[in-house]
């Protein structure tokens, strides 16, 4: 057992931050410790194409795609320096992260020719459309159909919980494919241009007042027959395919954020006083010990290599970090008291603090609630029945 | 980076599991005996498997491992629940002495504590006084009866003390698997070790395998629930397909598993004299030993009556659960501590 990072890991740490630094501090410094999700977009495509041009933009895709073929432990190094450097939440990341992992596994030789290189050069950008009004945690209940009419997908349906629509140039569409199909058979994973008159969006303004999410309708929407991945009725494997990739990296580099948050609660408790409150005191220790078993169980998880089906400590992250966050939002509420409650800004903005507090209740609901992951990790690793099936659809 | 067992922890790991397992089915009359252990079984850990020595250096006779094989070690024994005084002899005695004592002291008992022709058990608590060198008043000591020297801790120094001689009556104790007695000081001489400021850095060592031993209770308490979940049938379904027991036991396994990396990380950072390892050694104490007292809390639930029985060993991990709770310090001591490191008594800038 060896803690810290080899040298050429070090060596690879300080050159991406010597770059984030120099890019913070200089012509991107206006996104530098941006929180909003939604704001900027024109600095933030720019940035895009910034980390595109140094080659930082797809660090973990093979390099015969563009990247860099970036080890798990060099992808955790790069998130975290980009944390620590105050960048901005990634524009492009539905692409990198997801659109560009399923392609690079399912997709065909032509469909990566055609979508890889415009999501690594940082000039297209992608949505999800898995989740429907019907398909939450049970998302083999989706119903947007699409039929083939002539050398095109005809979709009808209705997608929610669209991060990032209303700056996409793609989306991928969870889709039924086989008339009268039920579950997981019958689907396909389509791909469609979003910008067409037949994609409606609807941006839903969530309970912190930000507008991240979108409701998309699809009302004869068209995309070419060509723009099936992984082939027609194979839409379930691909998804789920792509559900390990979201619960891969993603997760292991929001430490570093983590840890900015934790400080400004320890800050508000010596500028209010209530750092000498013993019960404060312990859910600051508390809070302190969450944060550094989190980074303690993703070098375990690190370590056990790449390429492992997920680790029994790898599957109770999920819930872990987002269990934490929550209890760091309630935490600093206590600590601040009615000054919490109000803001200098117009529009229903709040500082940092207060909007962890509201924000961190949707940490328990995306990607896979509380629930759904305390099923997995009772059925997968430990091993214990399988909850039964309604039929009722 | 490479925060994993090597080939050859996992050895240890495997040896300590292996003698672990032949000792399992003696628990019940291992505990029964009025010494509280088996000379036998500690023969065999100590003189003959050289467990006591892992992390005594090569100079001191040692295997001149550390804080990490001795902490592989006690998770296999709170595995099973192994009643022995080898945490508080081994695991908390021989730091305080090697950390503390001067070289003579250290040569007088190091190797004999580590082979375990010596047992040695640690004394403190709010009833102990210092004067003039001598020590009054009184303390639980866990296998303080079968002790043969004493490291008393009082008025912020470690200090030597023989057995011979002093009140020491075994107590009826509510951990069967780590019973205490009392012992009295009447104006007894104690021997003082130079090196005080060794004191909290040999606590954090204990504490970290003590949080290693509670790691595998914990363990061993969830997966032996795990398999009666599905052993017991309600309504004509195993109990533990019911999502109630299902939720509450992958909770169980959160725990556990955040426990276990908080010991790891605890003990290789003082393996690695890491700046972090005081505060490492205080986040794996205090979640530890919670996680374990909540997972023998739900063991006991999810048995149901079975659960409450005197028969079933349920009763057993919860009771080894509590005791480990004030051992060496709470959990909440060692979160205060915690937030003293962070900073907390200083002034706002």
């Amino acid at each position: 057992m060896r803690l810290g990072f080899t040298p050429e890991q070090e060596a690879f740490r300080r050159e991406a931050a010597d770059w984030l630094a120099t890019q913070m501090h200089g012509p991107f410094a206006m996104l530098r410790d941006l929180k909003s999700h939604s704001a900027m977009a024109d600095e933030r495509r720019a940035w895009e194409k910034a980390l595109a041009a140094a080659g930082w933009s797809v660090i973990g895709w093979p390099k015969a795609h563009g990247g860099r073929g970036a080890s798990l432990a060099e992808q955790v190094i790069f998130a975290e320096e980009y944390a620590r450097a105050g960048a901005p939440g990634r524009m492009s990341h539905i692409g990198i992260e997801l659109a560009g992992p399923t392609l690079i596994h399912f997709g065909s030789d032509a469909q990566k020719a055609r979508f890889l290189p415009p999501i690594a050069r940082g000039e297209e950008y992608w949505a999800q459309g898995y989740s429907e009004p019907g398909a939450g945690s049970d998302l083999g209940n989706v119903r947007t159909r699409a039929r083939l009419e002539g050398d095109e997908w005809v979709v009808d349906g209705h997608k929610i919980w669209t991060s990032l629509a209303q700056h996409a140039d793609w989306i991928f569409v969870l889709a039924r494919t086989e008339e009268g199909s039920r579950g997981p058979k019958g689907l396909s994973f389509l791909l469609l241009p979003i910008r067409q008159p037949a994609i409606t969006l609807r941006p839903i303004r969530q309970m912190n007042g930000e507008a991240e999410f979108n409701e998309t309708f699809f009302d004869g929407a068209r995309t070419h027959r060509d723009n099936v991945v992984g082939g027609v009725g194979n839409g379930w494997q691909v998804a789920m395919g792509l559900l390990a990739f979201e619960r891969g990296v993603g997760t292991l580099g929001q430490q570093m954020s983590f840890v900015a948050e934790f400080e400004a609660v320890v800050q508000a408790a010596k500028a209010t006083g209530r750092s000498r409150d013993p019960i404060i005191r312990d859910g600051i220790a508390r809070a302190y010990a969450g944060l550094k078993i989190m980074r303690y169980t993703a070098l375990r998880t690190l370590s056990a290599g790449e390429g492992h089906s997920l680790s029994r400590e790898a599957m109770t992250q999920k819930v872990y970090w987002a269990n934490w966050h929550q209890a760091l939002g309630e935490l600093a509420m206590d600590i601040l008291g009615d000054e919490a409650l109000v803001s200098d800004e117009a529009g229903y903005a709040f500082p940092l603090l207060t909007n962890l507090y509201l924000s961190s209740r949707a940490d328990t609901i995306y990607g896979g609630t509380n629930q759904i992951q305390r099923n997995i990790i009772a059925e997968r690793g430990l091993g214990l029945p399988r909850e039964p099936r309604g039929d009722a659809r | 980076m490479q925060f994993a067992l090597t080939q050859e922890q996992e050895m240890i790991v495997e040896t300590a599991r292996g003698i672990m397992a032949d000792f399992r089915p003696s628990l019940r009359t291992t505990i029964d005996h009025p010494d509280g252990f088996d000379r036998t079984q500690w023969h065999t850990i100590t003189a003959e498997l050289g467990l006591g020595s892992l992390a005594l250096p090569a100079e001191q006779g040692g295997a001149g491992l550390g804080l990490v094989e001795l902490s592989l070690v006690a998770m296999e024994m709170g595995r099973a629940l192994f009643p022995s005084p080898f945490l508080t002899s081994i695991g908390a005695a021989l730091p305080l002495l090697r950390h503390c004592g001067s070289d003579e002291q250290i040569d007088r008992h190091a190797s004999a504590i580590a082979s375990g022709d010596s047992i040695a058990a640690v004394a403190s608590g709010a009833k102990l006084r210092l004067e003039g060198g001598q020590l009054s008043g009184e303390a639980l000591v866990a296998f303080g009866h079968v002790a043969d020297v004493l490291i008393v801790l009082a008025d912020g120094q470690a200090l030597l003390v023989p057995t011979g001689g002093l009140r020491i009556e075994r107590l009826t104790s509510m951990d069967l698997s780590r019973p205490l007695a009392r012992i009295g000081f009447d104006g007894t001489p104690a021997e003082p070790m130079r090196r005080a400021d060794g004191v909290d850095r040999a606590l954090d060592e204990a504490r970290v395998a003590l949080a290693a031993e509670c790691v595998g209770g914990a363990d061993a308490a969830l997966a032996m629930t795990v398999d009666y979940s599905q052993q017991r049938i309600q309504f004509g379904r195993p109990i533990g397909s019911f999502q109630a027991l299902k939720h509450r036991m992958a909770d169980m396994l959160i725990a556990v598993e955040a426990a276990r990396s908080a010991v790891y990380y605890a003990a290789a950072a003082r393996n690695e004299h890491s700046v972090e390892a005081a505060s490492a050694a205080a986040i794996a104490h205090a979640t530890a030993i919670d996680t374990f007292e909540h997972i023998a809390a739900g063991m006991i639930q999810i048995h149901g009556g079975m659960g409450f029985t005197w028969e079933h060993d349920a009763h057993l991990f919860f009771k080894r659960a509590r005791g480990s709770a004030t051992l060496f310090g709470t959990p909440a001591e060692s979160r205060a501590r915690l937030a003293t490191m962070l900073g907390l008594d200083e002034e706002d800038q």
